[in-house]
């Protein structure tokens, strides 16, 4: 028997289904991805009552039973949480370990995970702990349409085609991811805090592509636009390369309380929200010419960087190729 | 015992190798061609060494895009000798008929010498060079102190050297050198083969460079203004081992510096002018060439050989000087703009 | 495909490419029936007659790509990219006979932005030559797979390579800005870049082994090359003090070159191994039949034919092991990671072997795969098979392999490419028998012992080498539904279904 509408679903499979199963709430993976393959229509996940349940024709998943973080895996720092646990709910469970994900920007502290991997948003300024995504190492989804996808916990996808980033950036049309795992650290407090100021973009970025080429590794980093000048502000954390920052940044020497206090921000909640995704990205010598007073960059890198608050939109052919992709899996095997 | 069972060893090294070569070999790359590595050239041979294949025209197409350069054996850790294998496989396909009949044609073509003195003591053979280049390297010769020059006493047939490169070997009459106690060539090629070749054993071999090189009077002024990147030829690069002293003939001829292609000396490549290849009716012999020189797109191109400069020069499009040109410029250095004399193209 | 379409078919493609750069010939088609699986040279040692593509085509640029690739639509005919075939897992064999679609003569740098440390490069390029290319001007790409002489840059990204300084510099997907691509609809497109977030759509094409579209320049990341370099070997207790230590200093954050660890086999072949000596009896023999030496081979062949005995033996190795370590970049950073791995390496109780191993690994860096033809020349095979795991089941998984495909064939492994979670296994397989196809059936066991053994232990069943044919069976297992996900992207972007036919997923059920 198939879910066709929303007055009758599978509850076999639900702990709960409210009147007219517009909010239903699976029991387990299995149950999930039995309901995507029975209802075709559109659903959106929420963790527990939605804001505003909207009209007849949505149906709520809700997600709370993939809440649960733990365990972390001896030796290689695994740690499992499943795709409703917020990243702060992760960071927590990893701090009473001695441990951490490296800094998790304060705008994520209270996202679950799917949503973060609906949108794709993969950076974090944190040459010393690398992108969100360079810390993922298994993800396993219910499929709309049905089906449970299956992943070797494995520092690299090796074979094939990356699936499971096929789920990043596509919405949760691509699927719900029930289970992530992802890489933990050993917790090495920030140790040290460096401010530096520059006579412009142009100094700062090349002093800051510089301090990486030397080996440096900030825990995190940012690059703002501060009257006249553009600031820098780093932290590091253990065998991180701060002499080589030291040598190779430029720039001249601001006093290290600014970074102090705007590093302590970082690694816990309540930072100002950081609008990942509404950026622009691009590389280095344009980015140059488009930040301006007032700008902020995220994540410098060799080979590209983000600039805050300057969006531009998904590529029009690219996403309405994504939108086929999505809609064939949509239809069910 | 089939002639290709003497080189089973070296066949299975190639046939059963994951194309380590391949980066090296100046046909492989510019031919982009699998068949045409190394290792595609020697499975060829190997399927004709099991009887899986017979040697046929197909066949002996293939073997003919290799010029003998010998890189493949240079990089290689088994050492392996691709081309002397491919001769033998050349070998089987002029015996059974079916080898390219442009390859033949251009290993018949005849030696030209120098006129000179008959049996005189020191003889050069200046192969097909042009004639221009054939009158700058004697004029340089000449100032080195090698004179009198004579041709050999006998006429030397047709194919003798290049012959043994297309599959053909032709003999040299014995005592054609009679009398000779140096041998000087134009072509490095023509060197190395005479080395092997019992007509020549009493005589000492040398290529030009190497027979003026420390000889020349230093040149009062620079032939050419600024940078000149330098070519090695395999075969006096690889073949002969001679590699700088052309180069220090050169930078004393420069305004500026004697440039390198990325891979040079051992690790030079080919102009794709030997063995027969440039002889083929096919592009890759012009990809060869423009190969050889794309690594310095706005620099002349300087090389020893008179045999790869003509090669370079109609492929490439590009100001190639077989080096004894401007040696023999810098002898007559009179002229106040002496790059004016080098700007007719090169034959 | 009749004589008639095949003729069709190669008029059409001479009109594209020009006469010269379409072929039929035998030769031709023989050299492009298959690439380095060593099973296919299994296949040739026992006579079976290759699968010959109907055609090969050799186009120069991306436009006419997108040209054969419409043709090919319109005719139904099955397309194989074609890098330098160094692959060695069947994935340019064309089962479904078609076109064989060489991508070499798309070898151009079209841009290179040192500035912004970028390169964007055709294809088609040699990865030697660039490398080269590039060391000319001070920079590198830092990818290092031990084939880059016989591979190429689209080769790499499609089958997901990783180079021996993977540690440092990523594997090819850690590398890609974005990429060319001709899909199987016959589109140009250019994959945007993910920085900011959104569809990521270069993770779709890196890996897709030409089951999506055709791979035609690459954007990829360049680093200044490094001023300096600390070169170490460490004999340490055993291979867990190893793995231990690899582990540390990934977690730590540090990210030298090489981190390679040798099994107690592997040490005595690669031969650093400090005092341990192989001296005489079945080791040595062993030891200089796998590296080719010694004449003959019956001795090789016959250890090689027993394995169990062979493996056997090897576990009688005294246990401690050799771990090369090469850190550089500029010389503080150089001198900071040997350090810090020094004091790890101690904290295990490692002896120090100074420089002397690290120098000789780069020395030889590519020297390993020449011993492939002395191996087979005596009438053996070779094979080896990579696998990635998390730290907690490395050495279990290690264990597991060894034990499962030992009773086919003498196995040994090194670990490398080491990241904060886990690492890879590479296991070499070497194996003998009776005749050529006693060969194949000692050389599938072994295969599929080694497959089921990862699957089981819940590992990667791969680490860079890809999936092509050999592991194809293992696929679904491996990824459950995803699978949904591929075909879905498969009926976008192919939705005649001629990219590479039956590789990766094989068919659609
Ligand atoms: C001796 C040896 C050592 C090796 N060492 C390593 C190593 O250290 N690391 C490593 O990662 N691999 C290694 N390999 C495996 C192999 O070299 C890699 O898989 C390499 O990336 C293949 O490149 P190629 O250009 O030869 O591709 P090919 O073998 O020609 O093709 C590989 C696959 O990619 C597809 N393909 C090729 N080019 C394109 C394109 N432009 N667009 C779309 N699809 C394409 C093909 O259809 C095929 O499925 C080794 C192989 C050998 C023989
Ligand atoms: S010459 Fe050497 S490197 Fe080249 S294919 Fe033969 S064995 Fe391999
Ligand atoms: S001799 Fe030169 S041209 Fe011939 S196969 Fe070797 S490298 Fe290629």
């Amino acid at each position: 028997m198939s879910w066709t509408s929303v007055d009758d679903p599978q509850l076999g499979v639900c702990q709960r289904a409210d009147a007219g199963a517009r909010l239903v709430e699976p029991l387990d993976a299995a149950g999930l991805a039995q309901l995507l393959g029975e209802y075709r229509g559109a659903f959106t996940p929420t963790v527990g009552p939605p804001p505003d349940p909207g009209g007849r024709d949505r149906v709520w998943v809700d997600l709370s039973p993939f809440s649960g973080v733990g365990p972390v895996t001896d030796g290689a720092l695994a740690v499992q949480a499943g795709g409703a646990a917020t990243w702060g709910a992760v960071e927590g469970h990893l701090a009473a370990e001695g441990l951490t994900l490296g800094p998790v920007p304060g705008a994520l502290w209270d996202e679950p995970l799917y949503v973060t991997l609906a949108r794709g948003a993969r950076r974090r300024p944190s040459p010393r702990f690398g992108e969100l995504l360079d810390n993922l190492l298994a993800v396993k989804a219910a499929l709309p349409g049905g089906g449970l996808t299956r992943s070797a916990v494995t520092p690299r996808r090796a074979t094939g085609p990356d699936l499971a980033r096929g789920l990043l950036g596509a919405g949760h049309r691509a699927g719900i991811p029930v289970s992530v795992h992802l890489q933990a650290w050993p917790r090495s407090p920030v140790t040290a805090w460096r401010a530096v100021g520059f006579a412009g973009w142009a100094e700062a970025l090349h002093g800051g592509v510089a301090a990486l080429h030397g080996g440096a590794r900030p825990a995190w980093w940012r690059f703002a636009a501060q009257g006249d000048r553009v600031v820098c502000l780093a932290g590091f954390a253990g065998e991180a390369g701060l002499a080589r920052f030291d040598e190779a940044m430029g720039g001249h020497p601001l006093d290290p309380g600014l970074a102090r206090a705007l590093g302590d921000e970082v690694f816990g909640p309540g930072v100002a929200a950081h609008p990942l995704g509404a950026a622009w990205s691009g590389p280095v010598s344009e980015a140059i010419g488009r930040a301006e007073v007032g700008s902020e960059i995220w994540d410098l890198r060799p080979e590209g960087v983000t600039v805050l608050g300057a969006a531009t939109g998904p590529d029009p052919g690219w996403a309405s190729l994504a939108d086929a992709a999505l809609g064939v899996l949509e239809g069910g095997p | 015992m089939s002639a290709l069972e003497v080189h089973r060893k070296a066949i299975l090294n190639c046939s059963f190798c994951p194309k380590l070569c391949r980066f090296a070999c100046p046909v492989a790359e510019a031919e982009a061609r699998e068949t045409v590595t190394p290792w595609g050239l020697m499975v060829l041979v190997d399927d004709v060494r099991r009887g899986r294949r017979p040697v046929d025209s197909d066949a002996a197409e293939a073997w003919a895009h290799c010029t003998g350069c010998g890189r493949c054996t240079q990089v290689c850790k088994h050492d392996n000798p691709v081309f002397e294998v491919l001769k033998t496989a050349r070998s089987l396909a002029v015996a059974a008929g079916v080898a390219p009949q442009a390859p033949q044609a251009w290993s018949l073509a005849p030696l030209a010498v120098a006129p000179g003195e008959p049996g005189g003591p020191v003889q050069v053979l200046v192969g097909r060079a042009a004639p221009e280049v054939i009158a700058d390297t004697l004029a340089v010769l000449e100032a080195a102190g090698h004179h009198p020059l004579g041709p050999p006493a006998l006429p030397l047939p047709p194919g003798w050297r290049r012959g043994a490169e297309v599959g053909a070997p032709l003999a040299l009459p014995a005592g054609a050198f009679e009398g000779a106690h140096t041998l000087i060539t134009l072509d490095a090629a023509d060197a190395a083969a005479l080395k092997q070749h019992p007509a020549a054993r009493r005589a000492k071999v040398l290529h030009w460079v190497q027979a003026v090189e420390g000889r020349l009077p230093e040149p009062t002024a620079p032939v050419l203004s600024g940078d000149a990147l330098y070519l090695d030829s395999c075969r006096l690069g690889r073949g002969l081992g001679v590699y700088d002293a052309p180069r220090r003939l050169l930078a004393a001829l420069l305004g500026g510096q004697v440039r390198e292609a990325i891979m040079h000396r051992e690790e030079g490549g080919c102009c794709g002018a030997e063995a027969g290849y440039a002889a083929l009716d096919h592009s890759g012999p012009g990809r060869v060439a423009q190969d050889a020189v794309a690594d310095a797109p706005d620099l002349p191109v300087v090389i020893a050989d008179p045999t790869c400069a003509a090669h370079l020069a109609p492929h490439t499009g590009r100001r190639v000087y077989p080096l004894a040109r401007l040696l023999a410029r810098a002898l007559v250095a009179r002229a106040p703009h002496p790059e004016k004399h080098l700007e007719e193209p090169v034959p | 495909m009749s004589t008639a379409s095949v003729e069709a078919l190669v008029d059409g493609l001479q009109a594209i490419v020009g006469p010269a750069h379409v072929s039929t010939t035998p030769p031709d088609r023989v050299a492009y029936a298959r690439d380095l699986w060593p099973r296919s040279q299994l296949d040739r040692l026992a006579g079976e007659p290759p699968r010959l593509p109907t055609a090969i085509a050799w186009p120069a640029d991306t436009a006419q790509v997108a040209e054969v690739v419409a043709l090919c639509r319109a005719t139904r005919t099955p397309i194989v990219p074609f890098g330098a075939g160094s692959g060695v897992c069947g994935g340019t064999l064309p089962v479904r006979r078609g076109l064989v679609l060489d991508l070499k003569r798309l070898r151009r740098v079209r841009r290179l932005a040192a500035e912004d440390g970028v390169i964007e490069v055709e294809a088609g390029h040699n990865g030697e030559r660039l490398e080269r290319w590039l060391a000319h001007r001070g920079l590198t790409l830092g990818h290092f797979p031990s084939s880059i002489l016989c591979s190429t840059v689209g080769g790499w990204v499609a089958a997901r390579s990783a180079g021996q300084c993977s540690s440092r510099y990523g594997k090819i997907e850690d590398m890609v800005v974005d990429l060319e691509v001709v899909t199987g609809d016959g589109q140009v497109r250019r994959t945007p870049r993910v920085d900011a977030g959104g569809f990521d759509w270069n993770g779709v094409f890196v890996g897709s082994e030409g089951t999506l579209g055709v791979i035609t320049s690459a954007t990829l990341k360049v680093h200044p090359e490094p001023r300096a370099r600390a070169f170490r070997g460490w004999q340490v207790p055993d291979i867990q003090a190893g793995l231990t230590v690899m582990r540390r200093a990934m977690q730590a954050g540090l990210r030298p070159a090489v981190l390679r660890l040798y099994d107690p086999l592997d040490t005595l072949m690669v031969g650093s191994d400090g005092d341990k000596k192989a001296g005489g009896g079945p080791l040595h023999t062993l030891k200089q039949g796998l590296l080719g030496q010694g004449s003959g081979g019956g001795a090789l062949r016959w250890i090689l034919s027993h394995p169990r005995l062979g493996n056997g033996a090897v576990n009688l190795l005294p246990a401690p092991c050799l771990l090369v370590t090469v850190s550089e970049g500029e010389p503080g950073e150089a001198r900071a990671t040997d350090d810090a791995l020094a004091a790890f390496a101690r904290e295990v109780g490692a002896k120090d072997l100074g420089e002397g191993p690290g120098r000789a690994w780069l020395a030889h860096r590519y020297d390993v795969s020449y011993k492939q033809s002395g191996i087979y020349r005596k009438g053996a095979f070779v094979d080896t098979f990579e696998v990635a795991t998390t730290w907690d089941k490395v050495a279990a998984l290690y264990a597991a392999v060894r034990e499962a495909a030992g009773r086919h064939v003498l196995v040994m492994a090194h670990f490398s490419h080491a990241y904060p979670g886990g690492c890879s296994i590479y296991f070499t397989f070497a194996g003998a028998a009776p005749d050529a196809s006693a060969m194949r059936d000692r050389y599938d066991a072994a295969w599929q012992a080694g497959l089921d053994t990862a699957l089981g232990a819940g590992a990667a069943i791969a680490h860079h080498h890809g999936v092509g044919l050999s592991r194809r069976s293992h696929m679904g297992p491996a990824h459950g539904d995803a699978r949904r996900w591929f075909d879905a992207l498969k009926a976008t972007l192919d939705p005649d279904g001629i990219m590479n036919p039956g590789k990766v997923f094989g068919e659609a059920p």
